[in-house]
């Protein structure tokens, strides 16, 4: 294997110049060729919204999410550190151990592709912090508001199949990953994200080792040449640039796995208030919610057409039963038609034909129901330290005209 | 090469800002200028972009804890003296902003 250099940070430095510089230099040459008159600033992505440069973390325009299968230019960027260079997918090893491995393992991509089923599968990606910008009082990080989601064809080998291979102990507890990515400071020593799930949940029939998206390859921000896909749970536990595999005999507890980061109070708390460490639990599967895509928030609407709405619908380890739909702050609520997934772990299609009463100002509220009973609260649910599992119900205003 | 890049790169922001239809959305990434900035792009900006501040605002305890956290995690440095400049200057400048009712936020009009 083609060792990945620890990068100083001059290196760092160096290498972030180039791939703005490059990335700014390309849009030139790039805008006319995509016929838009939408400069890509990252190559191979756009209808992103920057929340940040360094580390870059970028989320998708809500009303470009109309796709059924999310496209790899409108998946979100959720970065910690400083993505690999100079990655050569024919010398990528991934290390299978861990304390709970029977027979470790050392693989290339060509050995997933060669020795375990090639599965494709739809999966949902939604970043534990989506809709933290509705956090009130607020909160640290970045502030996502609704597009850090999506639910791209992914395609890989079953976390299980590989595990199995390797041999579990009967102790193993938790499933955690390790990335090439490195550390904002530059520092070699620390990992910059390793978390994971619980054993049960990696062989599961929806967690995979992916080497493709879509029609292609990873995009290099999500994790190209190869990443861990955990469908319905947070975006974290979903390693990019992924080079190991440890299967631990206790809850894992690498790098963003205690303290504040990716946890939620045990109990609820008032808002504003300071929880300790040890009064937080892991965030579990992500809990039912909904993305209205169309129409896009502020759109004119003539009052003798029905207006169509279309959105998508997900819940982490479970599945959406119906979307309800309200054009009157929720006094009253009309069934929208919804899909079964395309698979299980995969986001769900509902539309509806709306009509208004009257010329006015609208908002279109939308909410979810899960097979555990669960609906999306119409207000800013459990206000967490860190501004976690926001799921209230997506709202787009109409102006009927 | 840095800062031919970083040339390119705000001319690159520039056109995207000025662009009504951008597809890429691009914040300020400019810290307000108030007593201690110096120190804040000194200290804070050497690892990460300003946007993280810039987006956040927070109370004077959550910016301690936030430094605190940096210190724990990811490798600042003790800020002496310093410390209690950087708290004045983002308390000041990215305070906590309360939102005066129970209804959630009007939505933006952009059309």
């Amino acid at each position: 294997m083609k060792e990945l250099e620890t990068l100083s940070r001059r290196r760092f430095l160096q290498n972030g110049s180039v791939f703005f510089g490059a990335s700014a230099l390309a849009m030139f040459a790039s805008a006319e060729s995509a016929g838009l008159n939408e400069p890509p600033l990252i190559a191979g992505k756009s209808g992103l919204r920057i929340l940040n440069d360094r580390p870059l973390n970028a989320e998708a325009l809500p009303h470009l999410l109309v796709d059924a299968v999310t496209p790899t230019r409108h998946m979100f960027i959720r970065n910690n550190g400083v993505p690999p260079v100079g990655v050569d997918p024919s010398g990528w090893r991934l290390n299978i151990g861990g304390e709970s491995i029977i027979r470790p393992l050392r693989l290339s991509i060509k050995d997933l592709r060669s020795r375990y089923q090639n599965v494709s599968l739809q999966l949902t990606l939604e970043c534990g912090g989506n809709g933290r910008a509705e956090f009130d009082p607020s909160v640290p990080g970045n502030q996502w508001t609704l597009g850090a989601v999506g639910c791209p064809l992914w395609h890989g080998v079953r976390v299980r199949d590989v595990l199995e291979d390797a041999g579990l102990k009967n102790d193993a507890v938790y499933l955690a990953f390790h990335g090439a990515d490195t550390h904002l400071s530059g520092d070699p020593e620390k990992e910059v994200i390793s978390r994971g799930v619980p054993i049960e949940k990696a062989m599961a029939d929806d967690a995979l080792i992916a080497w493709g998206m879509n029609d292609g390859d990873l995009h290099p921000m999500n994790g190209h040449p190869l990443r861990l896909v955990v469908a319905g749970w947070p975006a974290s536990a979903s390693g990019k640039w992924l080079t190991g595999l440890s299967v631990r005999n206790q809850v894992h507890d690498g790098a963003k796995m205690g303290g504040q980061s990716y946890r939620v109070p045990k109990n609820p708390v008032a808002p504003g208030s300071v929880v300790d460490d040890s009064s937080m639990k892991i965030i579990g599967a992500m809990p039912v919610k909904s993305l209205l895509s169309v129409p896009q928030t502020g759109v004119r609407h003539d009052r003798g057409q029905q207006l169509k709405v279309s959105g998508h619908a997900w819940v982490g380890d479970a599945q959406v039963v119906s979307v309800d739909l309200s054009t009157d702050f929720g006094q009253t609520w009309q069934r929208a038609s919804l899909q079964v997934p395309a698979n299980v772990g995969a986001w769900q299609q509902f539309s509806a034909a709306l009509v208004f009463p009257a010329v006015g100002y609208y908002e279109i509220w939308s909410r979810a129901t899960d097979s555990n009973g669960l609906s999306q609260p119409m207000v800013l649910p459990g206000w967490n330290p860190k501004g976690y599992l926001n799921n209230a119900c997506h709202r787009v205003a109409v102006h009927v005209v | 090469m840095w800062f031919r890049c970083r040339l390119a790169l705000t001319l690159a922001l520039a056109l995207v800002a000025c662009n009504a239809v951008a597809a890429q959305v691009v914040p300020n990434n400019e810290l307000q200028v108030g007593a201690g900035d110096h120190l804040v792009r000194a200290h804070c900006l050497v690892c990460h972009s300003a946007q993280l501040i810039v987006q956040s605002s927070l109370t004077r305890t959550q910016w301690l804890d936030t430094i605190r956290y940096m210190q724990r995690k990811h490798n600042l440095w003790p800020l002496g003296d310093q410390e209690t400049v950087i708290l004045d200057y983002l308390e000041a400048n990215y305070g906590a902003r309360y939102q005066s009712s129970g209804r959630r936020k009007n939505l933006p009009y952009y059309r």
